[in-house]
């Protein structure tokens, strides 16, 4: 729930490997569910962490969800995810 | 010397959570190793301490339990919230284009997470508390 210019330091940092959005005003946190009021720097409110695998059309093939903002995915438990809900990509001819 | 093996014991139990389990993904939730590290460093300095008291010794048993207490209060209460009820489940179909969501990119330019689906086989959303 960060402005463009918050955001900025990470997507540098991250080296743009993917597009980070800016949902400032929380809607896509309050549409899945995950506002966490007053948890911020001077009690902002901020989202829970959460991570969901969408096909093309917005359907939802795996989420990850826990009670702990430590606990997050393993890469490897969610390349396992995409294996098992997307399977291995097309070849290419 | 010792009672400084001892603190290190501690202090490795603690921050090897931060640079192994975050990165590996082991005993997150329930950092029980680390536990058990730090408490056996916490073990032998107060057995250090007491076979032979001096007051770094208790200084660093003082300390040590300090960073113990404050290492499980972070890892089981401060960072624990209500369980997660995400509002969509698996197999349900996020409305992203009737919401009308406001998103903007990285650069503050609109963008639709519709849009962006399309084309695409699969596509992974993951939301992070933002500000570090």
């Amino acid at each position: 729930m960060e402005t463009p210019e918050q955001v900025a330091p990470t997507y540098k940092k991250l080296k743009k490997a993917f597009p980070l959005i800016c949902d400032a005003k929380g809607e896509l946190v309050d549409l899945c569910g995950l506002r966490h009021p007053g948890a911020g720097p001077e009690g902002i409110d901020v989202s829970r962490s959460a991570s969901f695998l969408l096909d093309s059309e917005g359907r939802i093939l795996w989420i990850h969800a826990t009670d702990n903002f430590r606990v997050r995915p393993h890469p490897s438990e969610v390349l396992a995810a995409i294996d098992k809900f997307l399977g291995a990509p097309p070849e290419s001819h | 010397m010792k009672k400084w093996l001892a603190f290190l014991l501690v202090l490795v139990g603690i921050l090897s959570y931060f640079f192994v389990s975050t990165q590996l993904g082991w005993y997150q939730r329930y950092p029980i190793v680390h536990f058990a590290l730090a408490l056996a460093g916490l073990v032998l300095l107060f057995r250090a301490v007491r076979s032979k008291f001096t007051v770094s010794g208790l200084l660093l048993n003082l300390v040590g339990w300090a960073l113990f207490l404050f290492f499980v209060w972070f890892s089981l209460s401060f960072s624990t919230y209500d369980t997660v009820k995400t509002r969509y489940a698996r197999g349900d179909v996020l409305p992203l284009s009737e919401s009308g969501l406001n998103l903007l990119d990285q650069d503050g330019q609109a963008i639709s997470l519709a849009k962006s689906f399309q084309g695409h086989r699969g596509n992974l959303l993951v939301f992070y508390r933002g500000y570090w």
